[in-house]
């Protein structure tokens, strides 16, 4: 051996060692099991704290053999990886590649053949303050082909941590894996079960031209739909409407799960929810889905807001400069001071919130529901903002006694103090406690309470910052006559709000139930009024307040007509539309001389409105009740009309859809609950053979 | 302020794709229902009805020696302590083997009963179900899949054979043993609470 020879030998030992170290960095070994090779690799070789980054269990089986998807189907078995990774470092679940479909006879698979990337993304927290990073995955997977063979890898790789650098050998892996991916979308989706069937419908336009004919839904759930069967995919210009059978082995509901569809050209994930009636009602309310889109944080703003201006009203400014004088004259005390009177206020605030969630599940538990939808609560909630506007307006005057009641208890504890304050102050805010109220009844418990919470935190903010900063008291605008006006400003908003719950029941009812409506209203301001009259003439007190308890009493009168009238305006179907609205009356009119069709449907059944778009409000079914001039009428039961809850009950339904035939002469005929054109085509051509 | 803001506003209709695709679904037996009869010979060459069982509860177990998922059960004896368990308890333990003639798990009928002994197993008997017949209309999928049959022959339970879905053996303690919850409800003259679970395991190797 030459020196030449032996250098050159040094050499490439000296390469090879570098090679394998750098590489060691990003990449574990590779571990060969039957059919399958596994290895983990790392998008960085240098990472720092703080940073995000990809990791990918890269999975290579033998040619024809695969692993599995989120659902595996109606065999094999998820990849499964259990991360061990230093404290303070975390990573988030597998982003599934594309998924393949594999059929075997009757059965079906989803999974992955060629080279497989499970993507996860590593954070590290930013105190991580070792030298390297350990990451080790162990992973368990099942790989077919016609049979299976299960296998685990404990694959290991240490990065170092520094500046970040990227893994240079991996950056082409690490393209393919992301191309691998799917785009992931928050379309809306929601899915209901009915009669074995599963309907998903995914509400957006893009999912809708998905459907070019090459389209797969695959389904995210193990046990929801059979897999073999490709069950049907329709669209409309908005929406994509997947049908599935009903696995055999369909157990629970699940609460949400993901569905990916995949055409020649695109390939998208999005979640689908069930599809409930509180889920659905929660956005086919108004002033609900208004505040819920705008997040908690933005209303919790707005309370604390409002808690802050209750400060401003006439009757708790002077108690502020009161409290104030007091806390500037203790100053040893005025931190625990305020904050326990912060401590009385906001719990008082909670109370009231905890009567008010007690109240509503009682009303729940009698069957009355406290949403928007329901046009009893709108057209109540009219009512109470028309008398929060004239209250403000100064119009009358609520609980003036109340004032008298709180006084000469300042030397009670802070905190009962701010028990009183609520209280005292009770006369000017109660027309802003009724405005939370309102909302506050149609909010989940746990939020309403939390809203209230921040109220009362608003309206202590003052007292509290007096506490901590008592060179803020000089900045308080100093009480007068300047707070009435803007008390009676305040009523501008009021007045606005009734106008647009007025908008939303004109909406539901109709123009006719908003008229009687308005009279309501214009009866119930003039009891108001002469309520207020008494209230300042103390010798025509009696007769005054006979003269508005009379009013009230053809308010009420007016307002049960207004909303026992809601029916009859309802959803008057525009002219357009080739079906009519569903009264009993109607169908009994008209089905004495010719075929009617009546469909019982709800805005929140995703079977229902499916079946419309699929087989009923489809050019085929238009032209086929065309030509037996069979009429067209549709129940709406979305708010739970009595009428449509009887007509369900004589079928022994207690739900929608119910599609009933009438035929003159004949029984009626009951249709399925999943309906398809040749279907309704069948069902109508039977029953008029059979005359 | 937009008051619809409904998950799906109504809207008029463009023209729809035509007529749905046809499913074919897969007959499947219905727990509640009367089992599928079977008509079919066990390692003896002795043929198996489920009438012949009118009055004993029947349980049915689909395998595959050689599939990971049935391999699990037998080497961890989960599946021969529970054939005990309820032959002593009179209850007909059919083990069912469907694969076709050469697929995997498909065996002679001295290899099945070599399996039996060497395995420890303590079934009622082995039955031939080359052809798939008796699997079909089970809609057997995967072994081992479970099937429990009450007395009067209706089924009770079809299903996985525990609640972790792996071919991991120290899953076998911690699972839920679906089917042994099923089978002894029924052996107590009970619906049991779960009827149906995810069958997992190894697919049916069929004929085609």
């Amino acid at each position: 051996m030459t020196v030449f020879q032996s250098t050159i030998r040094y050499f490439v030992a000296i390469i090879l060692t570098t090679i394998m170290l750098t590489a060691n960095a990003s990449e574990s070994e590779i571990v060969e099991q039957p059919h399958l090779r596994a290895q983990l690799i790392s998008e960085y070789t240098q990472v720092e704290a703080g940073q995000t980054f990809d990791v990918a269990v890269k999975l290579v089986p033998d040619a024809g053999w695969h692993t599995y998807w989120i659902n595996p189907g109606d065999s094999g078995l998820a990849t499964v990886i259990n991360w061990q990774l230093p404290e303070g470092v975390s990573v988030g679940s597998i982003q599934w590649p594309i998924a393949e479909k594999y059929n075997i006879g009757h059965l079906s698979n989803y999974g992955f053949e060629g080279d497989t990337y499970l993507l996860s993304t590593i954070s590290i927290s930013d105190s991580y303050a070792a030298a390297t990073l350990p990451i080790t995955a162990e992973v368990d997977w099942l790989v077919c082909e016609e049979y299976c063979i299960p296998g685990s890898a404990t694959l290991s790789i240490e990065l170092d941590v520094g500046s970040p650098q990227r893994a240079a050998s991996h950056i082409d892996e690490f393209s393919t894996a992301r191309n691998n991916l799917p785009e992931t979308a928050d379309w809306q989706a929601y899915f209901d079960i009915q009669d074995r069937q599963v309907t998903i419908i995914v509400n957006n336009e893009q999912a809708a031209s998905l459907d070019n004919g090459s389209l797969y839904a695959f389904i995210g759930a193990t046990e929801l739909v059979e897999h073999q069967p490709p069950g049907s995919i329709q669209s409309t210009e908005s929406e994509l409407i997947i049908r599935r059978d009903l696995n055999t082995y369909f157990h629970d509901y699940p609460e949400h799960f993901p569905l990916l569809l995949v055409n020649d050209k695109r390939a998208v994930q999005l979640e689908v929810h069930v599809a409930e009636q509180s889920a659905a009602s929660v956005n086919a309310g108004s002033i609900t889905s208004e505040p819920s889109s705008l997040n908690l944080t933005t209303v919790l703003l707005f309370a604390l807001a409002g808690g802050f201006i209750l400060n401003l009203m006439p009757c708790v400014f002077p108690v502020l400069s009161l409290k104030a004088l007091h806390l500037a004259n203790h100053r040893d005390h005025a931190r625990r001071d305020a904050l326990w009177y912060t401590a009385g206020v906001i719990m008082t605030f909670v109370l009231i919130a905890a009567v008010l969630m007690a109240l509503r599940a009682t009303g729940a538990a009698l069957g009355w529901g406290f949403q928007l939808q329901n046009p009893i609560l709108i057209g109540l909630l009219a009512l109470l903002f028309v008398a929060i506007a004239l209250n403000l307006s100064g119009v009358f005057q609520i609980g003036t006694s109340l004032m008298r009641l709180g006084q000469g208890q300042q030397q009670q504890s802070s905190f009962a103090t701010g028990v009183l304050a609520v209280v005292i102050a009770s006369p000017c805010t109660a027309p802003f406690m009724g405005i939370a109220l309102g909302f506050a009844i149609i909010q989940p418990a746990p939020i309403a309470l939390t809203i209230f919470a921040a109220l009362g935190l608003g309206m202590a903010l003052p007292f509290l910052l007096l506490g901590f900063f008592p060179l803020v008291a000089r900045w308080l605008p100093k009480p007068g006559a300047w707070m009435n006006t803007f008390k009676e400003w305040m009523a501008i908003p009021m007045y606005l709000t009734t106008v647009w719950l007025l908008w939303v029941f004109g909406r539901q009812v109709g123009i006719d139930s908003l008229a009687l409506l308005l009279v309501a209203l214009i009866l119930f301001a003039t009891a108001l009024w002469t309520w207020g009259k008494g209230q300042l003439q103390p010798s025509s007190k009696g007769r005054q307040l006979a003269l508005s308890w009379l009013f009230i009493a053809v308010t009420a009168f007016i307002f049960t007509i207004a909303i026992q009238n809601q029916q009859v305006g309802e959803r008057s179907a525009p002219t357009s539309q080739q079906w009519q609205a569903w009264t009993p009356e109607l169908q009994r009119e008209l089905q004495e001389t010719q075929p009617v069709f009546v469909n019982m449907t709800a805005d929140w059944c995703i079977t229902c409105l499916a079946n419309e778009r699929v087989a009923l409000e489809t050019e085929a079914t238009r032209a086929l009740f065309a030509e037996h001039e069979i009429r067209y009428l549709k129940g709406d039961w979305t708010l739970q009309d009595p009428r449509i809850t009887e007509y369900l009950a004589n079928y022994q339904r207690n739900g929608v859809p119910l599609y009933v035939l009438y035929w003159p002469g004949q029984e009626p005929k009951v249709l399925p609950q999943i309906l398809t054109n040749s279907i309704v085509r069948e069902a109508v051509e039977q029953a008029k053979q059979s005359i | 302020m937009n008051f619809k803001t409904k998950p799906f506003v109504r809207k008029a209709i463009l023209g729809l794709a035509g007529a749905l695709l046809a499913t074919t679904a897969f007959a499947n037996p219905e727990v509640g229902q009367p089992a599928p009869g079977f008509n079919v010979i066990d390692t003896q060459g002795a043929t198996h009805t489920l009438e012949q069982y009118q009055g004993s509860v029947v349980v049915l177990e689909w395998t595959n020696h050689d599939c990971p998922f049935v391999v699990k059960h037998y080497a961890t004896e989960n599946m021969q302590s529970l054939q005990r368990e309820m032959s002593e308890q009179d209850v007909v333990w059919l083990t069912v083997i469907s694969s076709a003639p050469g697929t995997q798990g498909h065996v002679s009928p001295e290899q099945a009963d070599e399996l039996t002994s060497n395995r420890n197993a303590a079934p009622a008997a082995v039955l031939l179900d080359e052809d798939g017949t008796m699997g079909r209309a089970y809609a057997a999928r995967v072994t081992p899949h479970m099937y429990v049959i009450d007395a009067d022959g209706i089924l009770q339970y079809a299903g996985g054979i525990d609640s972790i879905p792996t071919a991991n053996h120290d899953d076998v303690a911690r699972a839920e043993p679906y089917f042994a919850n099923a089978a002894r409800a029924v052996l107590a003259g009970e619906t049991p609470e779960r009827q149906v679970t995810r069958p997992y395991g190894c697919t049916v190797k069929y004929a085609d």
